[in-house]
Protein backbone atom coordinates (compact mmCIF):
# COMPACT_ATOMS: atom_id res chain seq x y z
CA UNK A 1 0.00 0.00 0.00
CA UNK A 2 1.23 3.59 -0.35
CA UNK A 3 1.63 5.73 2.08
CA UNK A 4 -1.25 8.42 2.56
CA UNK A 5 0.50 11.84 0.64
CA UNK A 6 -0.50 15.54 1.71
CA UNK A 7 -3.48 16.30 -0.43
CA UNK A 8 -2.26 16.14 -4.10
CA UNK A 9 -3.55 16.63 -7.54
CA UNK A 10 -1.67 14.15 -9.76
CA UNK A 11 -4.17 11.05 -8.99
CA UNK A 12 -7.10 13.53 -10.56
CA UNK A 13 -4.47 14.38 -13.43
CA UNK A 14 -4.14 10.28 -14.43
CA UNK A 15 -8.03 9.80 -14.28
CA UNK A 16 -9.24 12.32 -15.35
CA UNK A 17 -8.84 11.64 -19.03
CA UNK A 18 -11.24 8.31 -18.56
CA UNK A 19 -13.83 9.86 -16.88
CA UNK A 20 -13.84 13.33 -18.79
CA UNK A 21 -14.07 11.26 -22.11
CA UNK A 22 -16.60 8.68 -20.56
CA UNK A 23 -18.43 11.90 -19.25
CA UNK A 24 -18.68 13.72 -22.54
CA UNK A 25 -18.61 10.67 -25.31
CA UNK A 26 -20.70 7.92 -23.16
CA UNK A 27 -22.59 9.41 -20.23
CA UNK A 28 -23.80 12.02 -21.54
CA UNK A 29 -25.43 10.62 -24.67
CA UNK A 30 -26.78 8.04 -22.47
CA UNK A 31 -28.61 10.37 -20.14
CA UNK A 32 -29.95 12.45 -22.97
CA UNK A 33 -31.17 9.00 -24.60
CA UNK A 34 -32.75 8.03 -21.29
CA UNK A 35 -34.21 11.57 -21.68
CA UNK A 36 -35.48 11.54 -25.05
CA UNK A 37 -37.19 8.37 -24.56
CA UNK A 38 -39.69 10.11 -22.57
CA UNK A 39 -40.71 12.76 -25.91
CA UNK A 40 -41.87 12.57 -29.45
CA UNK A 41 -38.79 14.01 -31.48
CA UNK A 42 -37.78 13.10 -35.33
CA UNK A 43 -34.55 15.02 -33.90
CA UNK A 44 -35.37 18.24 -35.23
CA UNK A 45 -38.34 19.52 -34.43
CA UNK A 46 -39.50 20.59 -30.48
CA UNK A 47 -39.20 17.34 -28.37
CA UNK A 48 -42.75 17.30 -26.62
CA UNK A 49 -42.74 15.63 -23.58
CA UNK A 50 -45.30 12.49 -23.97
CA UNK A 51 -44.55 10.94 -20.20
CA UNK A 52 -43.85 6.72 -20.10
CA UNK A 53 -46.52 6.68 -23.51
CA UNK A 54 -42.75 5.25 -25.77
CA UNK A 55 -42.52 2.42 -23.15
CA UNK A 56 -46.72 1.76 -22.89
CA UNK A 57 -47.06 1.93 -26.73
CA UNK A 58 -43.64 -1.07 -26.95
CA UNK A 59 -45.65 -3.26 -24.79
CA UNK A 60 -49.44 -2.88 -25.51
CA UNK A 61 -49.33 -1.08 -29.21
CA UNK A 62 -46.92 -1.71 -31.12
CA UNK A 63 -46.90 -6.02 -32.05
CA UNK A 64 -43.83 -5.72 -34.46
CA UNK A 65 -41.39 -4.13 -31.42
CA UNK A 66 -42.91 -7.47 -28.96
CA UNK A 67 -42.06 -9.63 -31.75
CA UNK A 68 -38.62 -8.16 -32.01
CA UNK A 69 -38.04 -9.33 -28.73
CA UNK A 70 -39.67 -12.40 -28.84
CA UNK A 71 -37.68 -13.14 -31.87
CA UNK A 72 -34.20 -12.26 -29.86
CA UNK A 73 -35.31 -14.73 -26.72
CA UNK A 74 -35.57 -17.59 -29.25
CA UNK A 75 -32.64 -17.57 -31.17
CA UNK A 76 -30.92 -16.85 -27.80
CA UNK A 77 -32.77 -19.73 -26.30
CA UNK A 78 -32.11 -22.00 -29.34
CA UNK A 79 -28.79 -20.96 -30.07
CA UNK A 80 -26.57 -20.08 -26.51
CA UNK A 81 -27.18 -24.14 -25.24
CA UNK A 82 -25.89 -25.29 -28.57
CA UNK A 83 -22.72 -23.05 -28.82
CA UNK A 84 -21.80 -23.34 -25.28
CA UNK A 85 -22.05 -27.14 -25.04
CA UNK A 86 -20.62 -27.48 -28.53
CA UNK A 87 -17.65 -25.14 -27.03
CA UNK A 88 -17.23 -27.17 -23.74
CA UNK A 89 -16.99 -30.38 -25.61
CA UNK A 90 -14.80 -29.06 -28.15
CA UNK A 91 -12.24 -27.66 -25.39
CA UNK A 92 -12.24 -30.98 -23.36
CA UNK A 93 -11.57 -32.89 -26.35
CA UNK A 94 -8.46 -30.96 -27.33
CA UNK A 95 -7.03 -30.56 -23.58
CA UNK A 96 -7.30 -34.26 -23.74
CA UNK A 97 -6.78 -36.52 -27.08
CA UNK A 98 -5.00 -33.67 -28.93
CA UNK A 99 -1.25 -34.32 -28.29
CA UNK A 100 1.22 -31.13 -28.68
CA UNK A 101 0.75 -27.34 -27.76
CA UNK A 102 1.33 -26.53 -30.83
CA UNK A 103 -1.70 -28.85 -32.81
CA UNK A 104 -4.06 -27.85 -29.60
CA UNK A 105 -3.16 -24.28 -30.60
CA UNK A 106 -3.88 -25.23 -34.16
CA UNK A 107 -7.38 -26.13 -33.55
CA UNK A 108 -7.92 -23.51 -31.15
CA UNK A 109 -7.50 -21.16 -33.49
CA UNK A 110 -9.29 -22.27 -36.51
CA UNK A 111 -12.24 -22.90 -34.15
CA UNK A 112 -11.82 -19.34 -33.06
CA UNK A 113 -11.57 -17.34 -36.70
CA UNK A 114 -15.33 -17.00 -37.27
CA UNK A 115 -15.46 -14.81 -34.14
CA UNK A 116 -13.03 -12.99 -35.43
CA UNK A 117 -14.14 -11.91 -38.31
CA UNK A 118 -16.53 -9.02 -39.04
CA UNK A 119 -19.96 -10.15 -38.26
CA UNK A 120 -21.15 -7.56 -41.77
CA UNK A 121 -18.61 -10.26 -43.53
CA UNK A 122 -20.43 -13.17 -42.33
CA UNK A 123 -23.62 -12.45 -42.69
CA UNK A 124 -23.05 -11.59 -46.63
CA UNK A 125 -21.26 -14.75 -46.79
CA UNK A 126 -24.20 -16.68 -45.38
CA UNK A 127 -26.62 -15.18 -47.34
CA UNK A 128 -24.53 -16.62 -50.82
CA UNK A 129 -24.10 -20.09 -49.05
CA UNK A 130 -27.91 -20.21 -48.24
CA UNK A 131 -28.88 -18.56 -51.37
CA UNK A 132 -32.07 -20.26 -53.28
CA UNK A 133 -30.75 -20.59 -56.31
CA UNK A 134 -26.64 -21.04 -56.39
CA UNK A 135 -26.27 -21.56 -52.51
CA UNK A 136 -23.51 -23.14 -51.69
CA UNK A 137 -25.94 -25.84 -48.92
CA UNK A 138 -28.79 -25.83 -51.85
CA UNK A 139 -26.17 -27.40 -54.21
CA UNK A 140 -25.01 -29.77 -52.12
CA UNK A 141 -28.15 -30.94 -50.49
CA UNK A 142 -29.05 -31.37 -54.06
CA UNK A 143 -26.05 -33.25 -54.97
CA UNK A 144 -26.73 -35.33 -52.14
CA UNK A 145 -30.36 -35.68 -53.16
CA UNK A 146 -31.60 -34.84 -49.76
CA UNK A 147 -34.41 -32.56 -51.30
CA UNK A 148 -35.98 -32.90 -54.43
CA UNK A 149 -36.32 -28.64 -54.80
CA UNK A 150 -34.04 -26.16 -53.75
CA UNK A 151 -34.86 -24.89 -50.43
CA UNK A 152 -35.84 -21.63 -50.76
CA UNK A 153 -33.99 -20.46 -47.07
CA UNK A 154 -35.28 -16.67 -47.06
CA UNK A 155 -38.37 -16.75 -48.06
CA UNK A 156 -40.52 -18.29 -44.65
CA UNK A 157 -40.36 -17.96 -41.25
CA UNK A 158 -38.95 -20.81 -39.77
CA UNK A 159 -35.97 -21.59 -42.52
CA UNK A 160 -35.18 -17.85 -42.05
CA UNK A 161 -34.38 -18.49 -38.02
CA UNK A 162 -32.84 -21.18 -38.70
CA UNK A 163 -30.10 -19.30 -41.31
CA UNK A 164 -30.05 -16.74 -38.49
CA UNK A 165 -29.39 -19.15 -35.36
CA UNK A 166 -26.96 -21.26 -37.84
CA UNK A 167 -25.12 -17.82 -37.97
CA UNK A 168 -25.24 -16.82 -34.52
CA UNK A 169 -24.35 -20.68 -33.71
CA UNK A 170 -21.41 -20.55 -36.25
CA UNK A 171 -19.75 -17.54 -35.32
CA UNK A 172 -19.93 -18.00 -30.98
CA UNK A 173 -19.20 -21.14 -30.40
CA UNK A 174 -15.11 -20.80 -30.61
CA UNK A 175 -15.93 -18.08 -28.12
CA UNK A 176 -16.98 -20.73 -25.92
CA UNK A 177 -14.38 -23.10 -26.59
CA UNK A 178 -11.70 -20.58 -25.69
CA UNK A 179 -12.97 -19.83 -22.69
CA UNK A 180 -13.91 -23.05 -21.26
CA UNK A 181 -10.36 -23.97 -22.52
CA UNK A 182 -8.59 -21.59 -20.63
CA UNK A 183 -10.77 -22.41 -17.77
CA UNK A 184 -9.89 -26.38 -18.18
CA UNK A 185 -6.24 -24.82 -17.63
CA UNK A 186 -6.61 -24.23 -14.29
CA UNK A 187 -8.12 -27.09 -13.29
CA UNK A 188 -5.27 -29.20 -11.03
CA UNK A 189 -4.38 -32.65 -12.85
CA UNK A 190 -4.22 -34.17 -9.53
CA UNK A 191 -7.85 -34.46 -8.93
CA UNK A 192 -8.58 -36.29 -12.33
CA UNK A 193 -5.51 -38.32 -11.87
CA UNK A 194 -6.87 -39.41 -8.78
CA UNK A 195 -10.37 -40.37 -10.53
CA UNK A 196 -8.67 -42.23 -13.54
CA UNK A 197 -7.15 -44.49 -10.90
CA UNK A 198 -10.27 -45.41 -9.11
CA UNK A 199 -11.43 -46.51 -12.43
CA UNK A 200 -13.61 -43.71 -13.18
CA UNK A 201 -14.03 -43.17 -17.35
CA UNK A 202 -13.20 -39.99 -19.48
CA UNK A 203 -17.04 -39.31 -18.94
CA UNK A 204 -17.94 -39.74 -16.05
CA UNK A 205 -14.38 -37.73 -15.24
CA UNK A 206 -15.85 -34.59 -16.92
CA UNK A 207 -19.43 -34.69 -15.76
CA UNK A 208 -18.13 -35.43 -11.97
CA UNK A 209 -15.34 -33.38 -11.76
CA UNK A 210 -14.68 -31.19 -14.45
CA UNK A 211 -18.24 -29.85 -15.16
CA UNK A 212 -18.87 -28.98 -11.40
CA UNK A 213 -15.41 -27.23 -11.37
CA UNK A 214 -16.27 -25.46 -14.76
CA UNK A 215 -19.38 -24.05 -13.45
CA UNK A 216 -18.46 -20.77 -12.23
CA UNK A 217 -16.87 -20.45 -15.97
CA UNK A 218 -20.12 -21.94 -17.72
CA UNK A 219 -22.28 -19.02 -15.98
CA UNK A 220 -19.98 -16.52 -17.15
CA UNK A 221 -19.94 -17.66 -20.84
CA UNK A 222 -23.91 -17.96 -20.55
CA UNK A 223 -24.24 -14.58 -19.18
CA UNK A 224 -22.33 -12.74 -21.69
CA UNK A 225 -23.43 -14.78 -24.55
CA UNK A 226 -26.76 -13.24 -23.48
CA UNK A 227 -25.84 -9.97 -22.93
CA UNK A 228 -24.29 -10.10 -26.38
CA UNK A 229 -27.20 -11.61 -27.76
CA UNK A 230 -29.47 -8.88 -26.78
CA UNK A 231 -27.53 -6.34 -28.80
CA UNK A 232 -27.96 -9.20 -31.92
CA UNK A 233 -28.17 -7.02 -34.75
CA UNK A 234 -25.14 -6.94 -38.21
CA UNK A 235 -26.34 -10.61 -38.89
CA UNK A 236 -29.88 -10.52 -38.96
CA UNK A 237 -29.39 -7.28 -40.96
CA UNK A 238 -27.05 -8.43 -43.34
CA UNK A 239 -28.83 -11.37 -44.02
CA UNK A 240 -32.08 -9.33 -44.72
CA UNK A 241 -32.16 -5.33 -45.10
CA UNK A 242 -28.68 -5.37 -47.14
CA UNK A 243 -30.51 -8.16 -49.82
CA UNK A 244 -32.16 -5.79 -52.62
CA UNK A 245 -35.74 -6.90 -52.95
CA UNK A 246 -35.88 -8.83 -49.46
CA UNK A 247 -38.03 -7.61 -46.26
CA UNK A 248 -36.21 -5.64 -43.59
CA UNK A 249 -37.08 -7.94 -40.79
CA UNK A 250 -37.33 -11.16 -43.12
CA UNK A 251 -40.57 -12.88 -44.08
CA UNK A 252 -43.24 -11.80 -41.81
CA UNK A 253 -40.33 -9.80 -39.33
CA UNK A 254 -39.69 -13.47 -38.48
CA UNK A 255 -35.76 -12.41 -37.79
CA UNK A 256 -36.37 -8.79 -36.42
CA UNK A 257 -34.53 -8.56 -33.76
CA UNK A 258 -34.77 -5.55 -30.76
CA UNK A 259 -31.49 -3.92 -32.11
CA UNK A 260 -33.04 -4.06 -35.76
CA UNK A 261 -36.15 -2.02 -34.59
CA UNK A 262 -34.58 0.29 -32.42
CA UNK A 263 -32.51 1.26 -35.36
CA UNK A 264 -35.25 1.21 -37.87
CA UNK A 265 -37.41 3.55 -35.53
CA UNK A 266 -34.51 5.95 -34.28
CA UNK A 267 -32.38 6.15 -37.73
CA UNK A 268 -34.59 5.29 -40.89
CA UNK A 269 -38.38 6.78 -39.59
CA UNK A 270 -36.55 9.28 -37.53
CA UNK A 271 -38.96 8.57 -34.55
CA UNK A 272 -35.82 9.48 -32.23
CA UNK A 273 -38.03 9.31 -28.86
CA UNK A 274 -39.73 5.82 -29.59
CA UNK A 275 -36.50 4.20 -30.76
CA UNK A 276 -34.46 5.22 -27.52
CA UNK A 277 -37.73 4.21 -25.57
CA UNK A 278 -37.03 0.38 -27.28
CA UNK A 279 -33.54 0.69 -26.79
CA UNK A 280 -33.95 1.37 -22.80
CA UNK A 281 -36.81 -0.79 -22.30
CA UNK A 282 -34.08 -3.56 -24.16
CA UNK A 283 -31.14 -2.00 -21.60
CA UNK A 284 -32.87 -3.02 -18.65
CA UNK A 285 -33.54 -6.28 -19.67
CA UNK A 286 -29.90 -6.64 -20.46
CA UNK A 287 -28.76 -4.71 -16.99
CA UNK A 288 -30.19 -7.29 -14.93
CA UNK A 289 -27.93 -10.05 -16.65
CA UNK A 290 -25.03 -7.95 -15.77
CA UNK A 291 -25.90 -7.64 -12.20
CA UNK A 292 -25.87 -10.97 -12.04
CA UNK A 293 -22.76 -11.38 -14.27
CA UNK A 294 -20.76 -8.82 -11.55
CA UNK A 295 -22.20 -10.59 -8.47
CA UNK A 296 -20.65 -14.13 -10.56
CA UNK A 297 -17.34 -12.12 -11.01
CA UNK A 298 -17.38 -10.59 -7.34
CA UNK A 299 -17.58 -14.49 -5.88
CA UNK A 300 -15.00 -15.34 -8.19
CA UNK A 301 -12.49 -12.86 -6.94
CA UNK A 302 -13.53 -13.53 -3.18
CA UNK A 303 -12.24 -17.07 -3.93
CA UNK B 1 -4.65 -51.94 -21.11
CA UNK B 2 -8.52 -52.48 -21.09
CA UNK B 3 -8.48 -48.63 -20.35
CA UNK B 4 -6.38 -47.59 -23.06
CA UNK B 5 -7.93 -49.12 -25.37
CA UNK B 6 -11.19 -47.34 -24.25
CA UNK B 7 -9.47 -44.35 -24.31
CA UNK B 8 -8.61 -45.57 -27.92
CA UNK B 9 -12.75 -45.82 -28.69
CA UNK B 10 -13.62 -42.43 -27.42
CA UNK B 11 -11.07 -40.89 -29.32
CA UNK B 12 -12.57 -41.99 -32.58
CA UNK B 13 -15.90 -39.69 -32.01
CA UNK B 14 -13.96 -37.15 -30.56
CA UNK B 15 -11.54 -36.95 -33.38
CA UNK B 16 -14.29 -36.47 -35.56
CA UNK B 17 -16.05 -33.79 -33.93
CA UNK B 18 -13.30 -31.18 -33.67
CA UNK B 19 -12.72 -32.81 -37.08
CA UNK B 20 -16.18 -31.73 -38.44
CA UNK B 21 -16.22 -28.27 -36.90
CA UNK B 22 -13.10 -27.31 -37.77
CA UNK B 23 -14.15 -27.87 -41.47
CA UNK B 24 -17.49 -26.26 -41.02
CA UNK B 25 -15.37 -22.87 -39.35
CA UNK B 26 -13.13 -22.78 -42.49
CA UNK B 27 -15.86 -23.76 -45.21
CA UNK B 28 -17.54 -20.52 -46.03
CA UNK B 29 -14.39 -18.60 -46.46
CA UNK B 30 -12.94 -21.09 -48.32
CA UNK B 31 -15.83 -20.91 -50.65
CA UNK B 32 -16.01 -17.03 -50.26
CA UNK B 33 -12.55 -17.35 -52.11
CA UNK B 34 -12.93 -19.92 -54.57
CA UNK B 35 -16.25 -18.28 -55.96
CA UNK B 36 -13.86 -14.88 -56.09
CA UNK B 37 -12.20 -16.95 -58.95
CA UNK B 38 -15.25 -17.95 -60.84
CA UNK B 39 -16.58 -16.12 -63.96
CA UNK B 40 -20.18 -14.96 -62.43
CA UNK B 41 -22.25 -17.16 -64.86
CA UNK B 42 -20.06 -20.12 -63.76
CA UNK B 43 -21.33 -19.83 -60.73
CA UNK B 44 -24.78 -20.70 -61.10
CA UNK B 45 -23.51 -23.51 -62.92
CA UNK B 46 -23.39 -25.89 -60.16
CA UNK B 47 -21.35 -26.44 -57.14
CA UNK B 48 -18.01 -25.41 -57.15
CA UNK B 49 -15.08 -26.46 -55.07
CA UNK B 50 -11.96 -25.82 -56.79
CA UNK B 51 -10.05 -22.35 -57.77
CA UNK B 52 -11.51 -21.31 -61.37
CA UNK B 53 -9.23 -19.41 -63.78
CA UNK B 54 -11.04 -15.60 -63.44
CA UNK B 55 -9.42 -14.32 -60.50
CA UNK B 56 -7.46 -11.43 -62.61
CA UNK B 57 -10.40 -10.43 -64.70
CA UNK B 58 -12.07 -10.25 -61.10
CA UNK B 59 -9.38 -8.36 -59.52
CA UNK B 60 -9.87 -5.74 -62.52
CA UNK B 61 -13.67 -5.61 -62.27
CA UNK B 62 -13.26 -4.72 -58.67
CA UNK B 63 -10.19 -2.28 -59.37
CA UNK B 64 -12.95 -0.15 -60.97
CA UNK B 65 -14.47 0.63 -57.92
CA UNK B 66 -13.15 2.07 -54.63
CA UNK B 67 -11.50 -0.44 -52.21
CA UNK B 68 -8.75 1.06 -50.59
CA UNK B 69 -10.75 4.27 -49.36
CA UNK B 70 -12.32 2.03 -46.71
CA UNK B 71 -9.42 0.11 -46.11
CA UNK B 72 -7.60 3.38 -45.21
CA UNK B 73 -10.15 4.78 -43.33
CA UNK B 74 -10.37 1.92 -41.51
CA UNK B 75 -6.81 1.51 -40.84
CA UNK B 76 -7.38 5.59 -39.43
CA UNK B 77 -10.26 4.91 -37.09
CA UNK B 78 -9.05 1.43 -35.93
CA UNK B 79 -5.30 2.61 -35.03
CA UNK B 80 -6.31 6.10 -33.39
CA UNK B 81 -8.47 4.51 -31.16
CA UNK B 82 -6.53 2.15 -30.52
CA UNK B 83 -3.17 4.36 -29.21
CA UNK B 84 -6.26 6.53 -27.73
CA UNK B 85 -7.60 4.18 -25.50
CA UNK B 86 -4.55 2.63 -24.30
CA UNK B 87 -3.05 5.71 -23.40
CA UNK B 88 -6.08 6.71 -21.52
CA UNK B 89 -7.11 3.30 -20.02
CA UNK B 90 -3.23 3.12 -18.69
CA UNK B 91 -3.32 6.37 -17.22
CA UNK B 92 -6.66 5.66 -15.62
CA UNK B 93 -5.06 2.47 -14.25
CA UNK B 94 -1.73 3.78 -12.85
CA UNK B 95 -4.30 6.53 -10.80
CA UNK B 96 -6.83 4.49 -9.53
CA UNK B 97 -4.58 1.37 -8.83
CA UNK B 98 -1.43 3.39 -7.12
CA UNK B 99 -2.37 6.23 -5.47
CA UNK B 100 -4.75 6.76 -2.88
CA UNK B 101 -7.19 9.34 -2.96
CA UNK B 102 -10.05 10.97 -1.95
CA UNK B 103 -13.19 9.82 -3.91
CA UNK B 104 -11.21 6.77 -4.80
CA UNK B 105 -14.09 4.10 -4.14
CA UNK B 106 -16.42 6.53 -5.75
CA UNK B 107 -14.23 6.30 -8.88
CA UNK B 108 -14.31 2.79 -8.82
CA UNK B 109 -17.83 2.07 -8.38
CA UNK B 110 -18.27 4.37 -10.64
CA UNK B 111 -16.06 2.54 -13.69
CA UNK B 112 -17.71 -0.98 -12.44
CA UNK B 113 -21.18 0.89 -13.52
CA UNK B 114 -19.65 1.74 -16.70
CA UNK B 115 -18.36 -1.79 -17.20
CA UNK B 116 -22.57 -2.28 -17.59
CA UNK B 117 -23.60 0.02 -20.31
CA UNK B 118 -23.54 -0.88 -23.92
CA UNK B 119 -22.67 2.32 -25.84
CA UNK B 120 -25.24 0.87 -28.64
CA UNK B 121 -28.00 1.72 -26.02
CA UNK B 122 -27.22 5.25 -26.26
CA UNK B 123 -26.88 5.66 -29.96
CA UNK B 124 -29.79 8.17 -30.78
CA UNK B 125 -28.30 10.46 -27.88
CA UNK B 126 -24.78 10.00 -29.46
CA UNK B 127 -26.40 11.30 -33.06
CA UNK B 128 -27.69 14.15 -32.01
CA UNK B 129 -24.26 15.60 -29.51
CA UNK B 130 -22.16 14.59 -32.58
CA UNK B 131 -24.58 16.65 -34.86
CA UNK B 132 -24.43 19.83 -32.65
CA UNK B 133 -20.76 19.24 -32.51
CA UNK B 134 -20.85 19.39 -36.58
CA UNK B 135 -18.48 15.90 -36.55
CA UNK B 136 -21.33 13.46 -37.48
CA UNK B 137 -19.87 13.86 -41.31
CA UNK B 138 -16.85 12.87 -40.15
CA UNK B 139 -14.66 9.98 -38.93
CA UNK B 140 -14.77 10.84 -35.21
CA UNK B 141 -17.93 9.94 -33.96
CA UNK B 142 -16.25 5.76 -34.87
CA UNK B 143 -13.26 6.77 -32.65
CA UNK B 144 -14.19 8.48 -29.95
CA UNK B 145 -16.61 5.89 -28.24
CA UNK B 146 -13.04 3.92 -27.97
CA UNK B 147 -11.52 6.88 -26.37
CA UNK B 148 -13.17 6.21 -22.44
CA UNK B 149 -13.16 2.33 -22.84
CA UNK B 150 -14.64 0.48 -19.39
CA UNK B 151 -13.03 -2.46 -20.05
CA UNK B 152 -9.77 -1.31 -20.84
CA UNK B 153 -9.31 1.72 -17.71
CA UNK B 154 -10.93 -1.56 -15.28
CA UNK B 155 -8.51 -3.90 -16.68
CA UNK B 156 -5.85 -1.61 -16.63
CA UNK B 157 -6.29 -0.79 -13.32
CA UNK B 158 -6.31 -3.97 -11.68
CA UNK B 159 -3.10 -5.38 -14.23
CA UNK B 160 -1.17 -2.34 -12.99
CA UNK B 161 -2.44 -2.96 -9.66
CA UNK B 162 -0.89 -6.39 -9.15
CA UNK B 163 1.94 -6.52 -11.80
CA UNK B 164 3.46 -3.39 -10.42
CA UNK B 165 5.29 -3.89 -7.31
CA UNK B 166 5.01 -0.61 -4.95
CA UNK B 167 8.18 -0.71 -3.84
CA UNK B 168 9.72 0.28 -7.36
CA UNK B 169 7.26 2.70 -7.30
CA UNK B 170 8.43 4.06 -4.28
CA UNK B 171 12.03 4.22 -5.13
CA UNK B 172 11.24 6.02 -8.12
CA UNK B 173 9.61 8.94 -6.16
CA UNK B 174 12.18 8.80 -3.72
CA UNK B 175 15.08 9.24 -6.14
CA UNK B 176 13.06 12.87 -7.43
CA UNK B 177 11.20 11.46 -10.30
CA UNK B 178 7.99 13.02 -11.25
CA UNK B 179 4.68 10.58 -11.72
CA UNK B 180 4.38 11.12 -15.03
CA UNK B 181 7.94 9.94 -15.57
CA UNK B 182 7.36 7.13 -13.16
CA UNK B 183 4.30 5.93 -15.68
CA UNK B 184 6.41 6.66 -19.22
CA UNK B 185 9.47 4.93 -18.21
CA UNK B 186 8.58 2.04 -15.23
CA UNK B 187 5.18 1.48 -15.86
CA UNK B 188 4.48 1.08 -19.89
CA UNK B 189 7.18 -0.93 -20.32
CA UNK B 190 6.07 -3.90 -17.67
CA UNK B 191 2.49 -3.56 -18.74
CA UNK B 192 3.69 -4.40 -22.40
CA UNK B 193 1.66 -7.65 -22.59
CA UNK B 194 -1.39 -5.87 -21.31
CA UNK B 195 -0.88 -2.88 -23.91
CA UNK B 196 -0.51 -5.10 -26.70
CA UNK B 197 -3.33 -7.74 -25.10
CA UNK B 198 -5.75 -4.54 -25.25
CA UNK B 199 -4.35 -2.75 -28.18
CA UNK B 200 -5.57 -6.22 -30.05
CA UNK B 201 -8.87 -5.67 -29.01
CA UNK B 202 -9.95 -2.71 -29.34
CA UNK B 203 -8.60 -3.13 -32.97
CA UNK B 204 -10.61 -5.98 -33.30
CA UNK B 205 -13.55 -4.26 -31.94
CA UNK B 206 -13.27 -1.32 -33.87
CA UNK B 207 -12.54 -2.85 -36.79
CA UNK B 208 -15.86 -4.95 -37.24
CA UNK B 209 -17.98 -2.19 -35.78
CA UNK B 210 -20.84 -1.89 -37.86
CA UNK B 211 -23.83 -0.03 -36.33
CA UNK B 212 -21.76 3.25 -35.54
CA UNK B 213 -20.75 3.58 -39.13
CA UNK B 214 -24.14 2.50 -40.16
CA UNK B 215 -25.75 5.46 -38.38
CA UNK B 216 -22.97 8.00 -39.28
CA UNK B 217 -21.65 7.80 -42.13
CA UNK B 218 -23.45 8.49 -45.30
CA UNK B 219 -20.57 9.71 -47.80
CA UNK B 220 -18.81 6.71 -49.49
CA UNK B 221 -15.58 8.56 -48.96
CA UNK B 222 -15.96 7.96 -45.37
CA UNK B 223 -16.94 4.26 -45.39
CA UNK B 224 -15.32 1.75 -43.19
CA UNK B 225 -14.70 -1.56 -44.65
CA UNK B 226 -17.70 -3.37 -42.20
CA UNK B 227 -20.02 -0.57 -44.29
CA UNK B 228 -18.20 -0.89 -47.46
CA UNK B 229 -19.07 -4.56 -47.08
CA UNK B 230 -22.82 -4.18 -45.82
CA UNK B 231 -23.13 -2.16 -49.76
CA UNK B 232 -21.59 -5.00 -51.83
CA UNK B 233 -25.32 -6.69 -50.83
CA UNK B 234 -27.48 -4.45 -51.72
CA UNK B 235 -25.84 -3.65 -55.41
CA UNK B 236 -28.13 -4.29 -58.57
CA UNK B 237 -25.26 -4.72 -60.52
CA UNK B 238 -25.17 -8.45 -59.55
CA UNK B 239 -21.51 -9.84 -60.08
CA UNK B 240 -21.54 -12.21 -57.52
CA UNK B 241 -18.05 -13.43 -58.20
CA UNK B 242 -16.79 -9.82 -58.03
CA UNK B 243 -18.57 -9.06 -54.78
CA UNK B 244 -17.34 -12.61 -52.82
CA UNK B 245 -13.95 -11.39 -54.18
CA UNK B 246 -13.97 -8.13 -52.66
CA UNK B 247 -14.99 -9.42 -49.33
CA UNK B 248 -12.01 -12.16 -49.57
CA UNK B 249 -10.12 -8.83 -49.71
CA UNK B 250 -11.81 -6.97 -47.37
CA UNK B 251 -11.71 -10.26 -44.59
CA UNK B 252 -8.65 -12.26 -44.91
CA UNK B 253 -5.73 -9.81 -44.60
CA UNK B 254 -6.87 -8.61 -41.39
CA UNK B 255 -8.06 -11.81 -40.58
CA UNK B 256 -4.22 -13.75 -41.02
CA UNK B 257 -3.17 -10.40 -38.66
CA UNK B 258 -5.67 -11.55 -36.29
CA UNK B 259 -4.49 -15.16 -36.19
CA UNK B 260 -0.48 -14.33 -36.07
CA UNK B 261 -1.82 -12.42 -32.90
CA UNK B 262 -4.55 -14.60 -31.76
CA UNK B 263 -2.55 -15.79 -28.47
CA UNK B 264 -2.96 -12.30 -26.92
CA UNK B 265 -6.33 -11.64 -28.29
CA UNK B 266 -7.36 -14.76 -26.59
CA UNK B 267 -5.60 -14.10 -23.57
CA UNK B 268 -7.76 -10.77 -23.77
CA UNK B 269 -11.28 -12.33 -24.32
CA UNK B 270 -10.35 -14.86 -21.29
CA UNK B 271 -10.06 -11.70 -18.60
CA UNK B 272 -12.77 -11.37 -16.31
CA UNK B 273 -13.62 -15.35 -16.87
CA UNK B 274 -10.15 -17.24 -15.77
CA UNK B 275 -8.78 -15.88 -12.58
CA UNK B 276 -5.09 -15.23 -13.94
Amino acid sequence: MMKKKKIDKTPYLFIAPFFLCYAVFSAFPFAFSFAISFTDWNGVNTPKFVGLSNYIRIFTMDAMAQKAFLNTFLFLIIAIPVQVILGLILAMIIKDFIIGDRTRGAFQLINFLPYLTSSVAIGLIFQFLFDWNYGTVNQVLDKLNIVKDHIYWFGSEWTSRIVVILVIVWRNFGYSMIIFSAGLSTISNELLEAAELDGANWFQRQIKITIPLLKPILGFVCIVSLINGFQLFDEPYMLFASQAGQPYGGPNNSILTVMMTMFQASFRNFQMGYGSAIAYALFFVILIFSIIQAKIMRQENER
Amino acid sequence: MKEKAKIRLIRIPAYLLLAITSVLALVPFYIMFIMGTYKNEDIFKGLRLLPGNYLAQNIQTILQGDVFTPYLNSMFISIVSMVSCILVSALCGYGMSKFRFKGRTVFLRILMITLMMPYQISLAGYLMEMRWLHLNNTLWPMIFVFFANPFGAFWMTQYIGSSIPDTIIESARIDGASEFRIFATIVLPIIKPAIITLGLLIFLWSWNNFIIPLVFVSDPNQYTLPLFVSTLGGSYRIDYAAKLLNLTIATIPVLVFFSIFSKYLIKGMTIGAVKE
